[in-house]
């Protein structure tokens, strides 16, 4: 393994998987404290990489710094893993590391997104890396960042839960749409990163762990796999995830899929289409549901 | 520490603050014999020292005193927005009066504000949220009590305002548009939000019209009366204090100058500066 | 009989700093004792310190010497001139009453509350405290028009009178009375007085300051006189 990762940058001139192995460390030792620590954010030190921003530096350096040679690596961009972004960032891993990628949720064992949680249910083997724009759930309340350090050292989050109150009572309903903020473990609020609502309920006791990387902002968190994850909620008021119903897949024909509305402008019409296109690729080719029957037959 | 037989609900002990660097001559030389509240030696302001005092329960204790004579920041020590520099307050109703509420953590501090005390401020800009509604508001104070329930929020919300004469149809409003006296009325509903057995004032009518004064005095006035809540009045206004409280403290230049019944610190008035301070009324 | 009250060698000096140290006189070496159930009538002319024995034994004003030894049925043996301020309101809530010679009223409290709220607060019910205060309020012939108005707006004797009604609803041990019939006529007079003897008959032991004689006669056991210390004092 040492002589490959020496080959590899022997090749081009990079080390194994582009930054260097004293950053690598400090991101791995701050990812470990994350994850003791659930949905708690710790700073993290690094050299600015020189890729721009919005490409998701945050998650970029967290998956970088996990990847092995053996790691099969799947790239998302809202869903869909054939968007430049997710094209670029894969390119990129190869590029510095040439371990195997996939477009198949199943088949990888780290996966990097932004803004959606794949609709296939992910294992105990599979990380999911998420890229993270703005990492603080409590901003909208507060803006210094002092503050709110302190507000979640003392738990204190009566401000976040007065800006769902006033938003119900002005709008009649939480307007919050993406970044719907949970409590993790009891303990911490946390900001689940530009994910719909319909994607908040899957970090809940699930088996994967997951992993939050903020690059500008140069924080990590992490949910642990069996971790309680609740989006907040009034008693009398439940959370609750977009609405779909009535309403399909124009490719796949799934009624249990995240839809993304797609307009046609020669046509004038709205039609519907999953937006995790793996998914969909998936069911159109019927892969999905064998699979699903031979594990159920098990 | 408090003597759990005596009925002390906040017992003060020594406390001050300073502001600046601070010498050993600050507290020798400054004061009502000196005449100023900064230190000679070292320029930094003695806001308040070695104030000492008892809240009994069920109590309204007045304070009075000019203009910079510290009252705020005394208040404002109580209730954890300033860190005294020295001193010691204990609560009857947490740690069985045996812990100095000022060496607990922030955690404690907050429980501690969020559910003994209550806090209306000289300003409201300081005690409200001025982009809340003021549902809103007091909703903030019940949500720190763990209650995720709105209707019962919002039952609890209409009650307090109720009871504080705020028009109920008015909940969803923001306070910003509301009166001085509507917003110190809000001020007061939510400081009563989770039931708290003490109260702090500062200058509740101040700056409010006679006849709205006299409806927010009335309203405090019936809360001692009917929950038997203890409260600490600081007022520069005789008038208030006389109307609300049985026993006040005088404050000139960071102490208190004197402390005894109220109709005894008005009829027979012992120090200099009360006695100053009566005849200026009259 | 036990003395419930006990007044020695009290002394009360004003020492006014604003004006460069003046000291005023109010009393001086007063001594007297009351047996429990029984009233004195303090006599004397004008400004010879009678308001100020009764205002050192509320504790209106501080004495500067001697001692005030009441009998209290809740702490025992205490002296008003020293006792802390907490035991002092404690008696004043429940065993001592005052009728000062000026009103000072509650005010937007209507008269009927201002003389029921003495037995609220010890724990009676509103509704039986308001029926008391009622009987009261007939008993001195305050018109029913006026017990929902504010006394603050109220006649001198009406005021007075409200007074008188608001400390006796309780039935205190010790009740301070400065010239309660200043402005009573003498239908009025009457039936303060009617109601004060009554409140004697039932153990209240009183102490009163009367502007006139025969009302003072009416009421008291026995006297102290003011003048008679101010010419023994003149000997001296
Ligand atoms: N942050 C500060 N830095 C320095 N001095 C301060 C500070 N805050 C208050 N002081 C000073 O402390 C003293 C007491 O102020 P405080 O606000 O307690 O007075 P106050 O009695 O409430 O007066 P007021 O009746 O005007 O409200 C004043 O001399 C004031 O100038
Ligand atoms: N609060 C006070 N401050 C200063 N001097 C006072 C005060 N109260 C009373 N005095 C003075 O003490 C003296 C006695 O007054 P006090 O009111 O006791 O007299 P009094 O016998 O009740 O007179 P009157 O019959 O006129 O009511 C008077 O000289 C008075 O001016
Ligand atoms: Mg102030
Ligand atoms: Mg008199
Ligand atoms: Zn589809």
């Amino acid at each position: 393994m040492i002589k490959q990762i020496v080959d590899s940058r022997k090749d081009k001139g990079y080390n194994f998987a582009f930054i260097d192995e004293q950053a690598k460390r400090e991101i791995r030792r701050k990812t470990l404290k994350a994850v003791a620590i659930p949905g708690y954010q710790v700073p993290f030190g690094s050299r600015e990489l020189p890729i721009a921003r919005g490409w998701g530096t945050g998650g970029l350096q967290i998956t970088l710094s996990l990847l092995g040679p053996d790691d099969v690596l799947k790239v998302i961009d809202q869903g869909c893993d054939g968007s430049v972004n997710a094209v670029n960032l894969r390119n990129l891993v190869v590029e510095t590391t040439k371990i195997a990628t996939t477009l198949d949720t199943e088949e990888a064992t780290i996966i990097q997104t932004r803004h959606r949680i794949p609709e296939e249910k992910m294992t105990g083997g599979q990380i999911l890396v998420l890229q993270v724009p703005y990492p603080e759930a409590l901003r909208i309340v507060e803006p210094s960042e002092a503050k709110t350090r302190v507000m979640h050292a003392e738990m204190d989050y009566s401000k976040l839960w007065v800006y769902l109150y006033e938003d119900i009572v002005r709008w009649g309903g939480i307007t919050i749409g993406a970044r719907y903020p949970a409590m993790v473990n009891k303990r911490y609020i946390m900001d689940p990163s530009p994910i719909p609502r319909w994607d908040v309920p899957k970090l809940h006791m699930a088996d994967t762990l997951y992993l939050f990387g903020a690059g500008r902002e140069k924080r990590i968190y992490a949910i642990p796999p069996h971790t309680e994850v609740i989006p907040l909620e009034f008693e009398d008021h439940k959370f609750r995830v977009e609405d779909f119903s009535g309403l399909s897949c124009g490719r796949c024909g799934s009624t249990s899929s995240f839809l993304d509305e797609i307009f046609d402008d020669s046509s004038g019409q709205k039609t519907y289409l999953c937006s995790d296109t793996n998914y969909c690729d998936r069911r159109l080719t019927g892969l999905a549901q064998r699979k699903g029957n031979a594990r159920n037959d098990r | 520490m408090i003597d759990n037989s005596t009925e002390i609900a906040l017992s003060l002990q020594g406390i001050s603050k300073i502001y600046g660097p601070s010498c050993p001559a600050c507290i020798q030389k400054t004061g009502p014999e000196m005449g100023t509240n900064i230190c000679p030696e070292c320029g930094s302001i003695v806001a308040c020292a070695d104030i000492s005092l008892d809240l009994h329960a069920g109590e309204i204790l007045g304070i009075v005193g000019e203009s910079g004579s510290g009252k705020s920041t005394l208040v404002k020590c109580l209730y954890f927005d300033l860190e005294p520099t020295y001193g010691e307050a204990y609560l009857s109703y947490y740690g069985n009066g045996r812990l100095n509420i000022f060496s607990e953590t922030s955690q404690k501090k907050r429980y501690i504000r969020n559910h003994i005390m209550g806090i209306v401020y000289q300003n409201p800009h300081m005690g409200l949220r001025m982009n809340f509604s003021c549902g809103g508001n007091v909703a903030e104070k019940l949500l720190t009590a763990d209650c995720y329930h709105l209707g019962k929020i919002r039952h609890r919300a209409s009650e307090l305002l109720t009871k504080t004469e705020v028009p109920v149809a008015r909940m969803d409003d923001l306070p910003r548009n509301f009166s001085g006296g509507m917003q110190q009325r809000v001020q007061i509903a939510k400081a009563m939000a989770n039931n708290p057995p003490i109260l702090l004032l500062d200058e509740v009518t101040t700056g409010l019209d006679v006849s709205v004064q006299a409806k927010v005095l009335d309203l405090i006035k019936s809360l001692q009366w009917e929950l038997g809540i203890s409260m600490l009045v600081v007022s520069h206004d005789l008038g208030v204090v006389r109307l609300l409280t049985n026993r006040t403290a005088v404050m000139k230049n960071g102490r208190i100058v004197e402390i005894g019944l109220t109709d005894q610190i008005l009829e027979d008035p012992q120090h200099v500066y009360t006695q100053l301070l009566i005849n200026s009324l009259l | 009989m036990n003395d419930i009250l006990a007044v020695e060698n009290l002394s009360k000096i004003f020492m006014m700093h604003i004006l460069n140290g003046k000291v005023i006189r109010g009393c001086e070496d007063i001594s007297f004792t009351l047996p429990e159930g029984e009233s004195i009538g303090i006599l004397g002319p004008s400004g010879t310190g009678k308001s100020s024995i009764l205002k050192c034994i509320y504790r209106t004003y501080i004495p500067t010497e001697g001692r005030i030894v009441y009998h209290s049925l809740q702490f025992g043996t205490v002296d008003l001139a020293s006792a802390p301020e907490n035991i002092i309101l404690a008696l004043r809530n429940t065993e001592i009453g005052y009728v000062s010679q000026f009103l000072k009223i509650m005010p937007r409290v209507s008269a009927l509350d201002v003389v029921a709220e003495g037995l609220i607060k010890r724990g009676t019910e509103k509704q039986e405290a308001r029926y008391r205060a009622r009987e009261h309020l007939t008993r001195l012939q305050i018109s029913p028009d006026l017990w929902d108005a504010y006394p603050s707006t109220f006649s001198g004797g009406e005021q007075q009178r409200i007074n008188i009604a608001r400390a006796a609803i309780v039935k205190p041990r010790l009740m301070l009375l400065d010239e309660p019939t200043a402005s009573l006529d003498g239908r009025t007079r009457e039936a303060v007085i009617d109601l004060l003897l009554e409140l004697k008959r039932e153990g209240t032991s009183i102490i009163g300051i009367f502007h006139d004689l025969d009302t003072m006669f009416q009421l008291v056991d026995k006297t102290y006189d003011m003048s008679v210390f101010d010419s023994y004092k003149a000997e001296v």
